[in-house]
């Protein structure tokens, strides 16, 4: 799956409210934008953790503001 | 139940910690973000922890120096808190940076606390440290950042350890740091031990060698911290330790550390029973084992009986005893516990009348074709200590009318950090801690009902409404200064609400901007915003908001004005008594008999 298609699956794993707020995803969209809460951002973490068996660390996480840098960081993973 | 003989405690958590090497086979296990575990005796701990405060007294830290601790990692934590003990140090225990970006508030937020503590040193892992070293130059007091990997190889201080006593501070407990005057609670050894003694003792009955405590909550936390890395030292139990972030993460990892680990007491704010049932699968279902589970406490945001019955309901294959939920009540003034309900007992749900309650403050049982409230009952202060409601004149009340809830008793912390006006506010003359909550009494359990200071609580966590109000004050269309935030009753947990007066003619989809305005700078969700025209919003006659009214109208539906009625929240929340005592108390499963005890039925 793409990285993009994997954020938007995540979002939807954990908030369906925010299914009508895919389609307005850019990669320079901020993450915090889609207005999810503090758990639920998590909880989508978590999620793209276990589709990519990976770890993401604490440091990696607060560089990271938009939907690009997840998509980069999803794609480094993978390696 | 295991005694409560004061004169069994320990003088402080350093002779805790020390009369609890002699066991040799057991004590601490810590996971790592994988669940690797890395056990620690209590023998092992002790010796790991007087290493810890060799290493942090070899930086030069004298007996008193606050040592603030940014650790993500439930093992550097736990012995690096009990290490700064050890040394005398005072540890200032804070929020690691948790989400995406927002690095500058978090910096500012930690640069506030710092400087108000007056810290020396700031030990921290390397993956945080380079986000703690931009803050290092803008506190004075600091000397500089130690990384909690290579403290222990560092310079050791020899010679021998402080004499440490009850009287003794013992770590600063800071409750917010959004604010640019941020509180830090003075807690000493004498009342750490007064609160935890009670909790391992009356409020979850302790048992060595037979309980095993499981924790994922954040440590920087007075439940996490409290609750559960000194409370289980003052009985010498065996506790396992999930990050935070795990248990965020992956909900799953709470019920199966317990599974795992024969877990027998755990604790949790209402929002992590909801997560943890939504997110438990027919797979987990099928392979955990929870029959040994005797508690888990619920504590620090309002508790709601229906999610408590849905947990319940969805681990009873898993053999979840329909008596788990424990409704706690605390605050971190008072240590941490101000009262428990009865441990594995069936929950306390009252339902008063709406009506008479919401007019008079005062408590009636609701008939059954009255509108009800629920509330759900937080048990009896620990033996020594007492609760009491008091009106706003300082008068206290009896049984059965709404007020403030006072509490009093050894555990008291001794007030705020450098700051002898915050403390004056609520730490009365009398002996009293004024708790800011509202709520009654009745037959001697505490029932809370709201909050008389404004404070959101949401996931948890503590909001200022200004903070919020503030965000939203600056949008185009949005009249300056007559904003307010408040929180709703939800489904799970409490909600955000948002009102608003509108300039004339405000921009097409403000209320959409306002959520996502929120969501931006603050990462909280709102539930709902209502936009007023010009001067509907409810106000003192001196011009202030008045945040209780706003949000007692909105409940009631008649925010905007007479004759305006909207079925807001309330239209979900007030229901006739007999529906509600139907679906709290009544559901058809064995479970649920067993879990809601009515009182006066």
């Amino acid at each position: 799956m793409e990285a993009m298609e994997l954020i938007k699956a995540a979002i939807t794993a954990v908030d369906t409210s925010k299914v009508s707020k895919l389609a307005t995803i850019k990669p320079e969209t901020e993450i915090r934008d889609i207005g999810l809460d503090s758990v639920a951002t998590m909880e989508m973490v978590g999620f793209l953790e276990e589709k990519l068996d990976v770890q993401f660390s604490d440091e990696v996480m607060v560089r990271i503001n938009t939907f690009g840098d997840l998509v980069a960081l999803i794609e480094k993973n993978r390696g | 139940m295991a005694t409560a003989d004061q004169t069994l405690a320990p003088a402080t958590v350093v002779a805790a910690l020390r009369r609890n090497r002699v066991i040799e086979d057991y004590g601490y296990i810590f996971l790592d973000n994988a669940n690797k575990p890395t056990e620690f005796t209590y023998a092992a701990l002790c010796r790991a922890a007087e290493t810890r405060a060799r290493a942090l007294m070899g930086h030069g830290l004298v007996r008193g120096d606050r040592v603030a601790m940014v650790l993500g990692q439930p093992q550097d934590f736990v012995i690096t808190f009990l290490g700064a003990l050890v040394a005398g140090l005072v540890p200032v225990p804070m929020f690691p940076p948790l989400s995406f970006g927002k690095l500058d508030a978090y910096a500012d937020s930690a640069v506030n606390i710092l400087t108000v503590a007056g810290a020396k040193l700031i030990v921290t892992d390397k993956a945080l440290s380079s986000v703690l070293w931009q803050v290092v130059p803008r506190v004075s007091t600091l000397r500089g950042l130690a990384l909690v990997e290579k403290l222990d190889d560092g310079k050791r201080a020899d010679g021998p350890l402080p004499e440490i006593g009850p009287d003794d501070l013992a770590f600063l407990q800071f409750t917010s740091g959004s604010t640019a005057a941020p509180k830090g609670v003075m807690v000493t050894h004498k009342s750490l031990v007064a609160n935890c003694w009670a909790i391992a003792t009356e409020g979850m009955d302790l048992t060595p060698r037979k309980d095993v405590a499981i924790s994922w909550l954040p440590l920087y936390h007075d439940m996490g911290l409290i609750g559960f890395v000194v409370t289980p030292m003052m009985r010498g139990v065996a506790a396992v330790f999930v990050p935070t972030l795990s248990f965020v993460k992956r909900p799953n990892v709470w019920m199966q550390a317990m599974h795992e680990y024969r877990g027998t007491v755990s604790f949790g704010p209402n929002f992590a029973f909801a997560l943890a049932a939504r997110r438990a699968g027919e797979k987990e279902l099928a392979t955990w084992d929870l029959s040994h589970v005797r508690l888990i406490g619920c504590g620090a945001e309002p508790i709601n009986a229906s999610v408590m019955l849905a947990f319940v309901e969805k681990f009873a294959p898993c053999g979840l005893k329909p008596t788990v939920p424990m409704p706690a009540y605390g605050m971190a003034e008072a240590t941490l516990a101000m009262s428990f309900a009865v441990p594995e007992a069936p929950l306390d749900v009252m339902l008063l009348d709406a009506e008479t309650f919401r007019a008079e403050k005062r408590v009636v049982p609701a008939a059954d074709d009255a509108l009800a409230l629920a509330f759900v009952g937080c048990g009896k202060p620990f033996s020594g200590h007492a609760l009491g409601i008091m009106d706003t004149e300082g008068n206290l009340l009896g049984e059965d009318t709404e007020g403030e809830i006072v509490f009093r008793g050894p555990s008291l912390t001794d007030g705020y950090w450098q700051n002898p006006e915050a403390t004056a506010e609520v730490f009365l003359p009398s002996g009293w801690l004024r708790t800011g909550d509202l709520g009654f009494q009745h037959a001697g359990n505490i029932y809370i009902t709201g909050r008389c200071k404004d404070l959101i609580i949401l996931n948890g966590r503590n909001h200022h409404p200004t903070t919020i109000e503030w965000a939203v004050a600056e949008l185009d269309g949005v009249r300056k200064g007559n904003v307010v935030a408040f929180s709703r009753p939800g489904h799970d947990s409490e909600e955000l609400v948002i009102v608003a007066e509108t300039r004339p003619d405000p921009p097409e989809g403000l209320a959409e901007t306002i959520k996502t305005e929120v969501a931006d700078q603050l990462s909280l969700k709102v539930a709902d915003v209502v936009l007023l025209a010009a001067g509907q919003l409810p106000k003192t006659s001196s011009g202030k908001l008045q945040r209780r009214k706003t949000r007692d109208q909105y409940l009631g539906g008649e925010l905007g004005g007479e004759g305006v009625r909207t079925l807001g929240a309330a239209g979900e929340k007030l229901t006739v008594a007999r529906h509600l005592a139907r679906s709290l108390l009544g559901r058809a499963t064995h479970a649920a008999s067993k879990v809601f005890a009515r009182p006066d039925s």
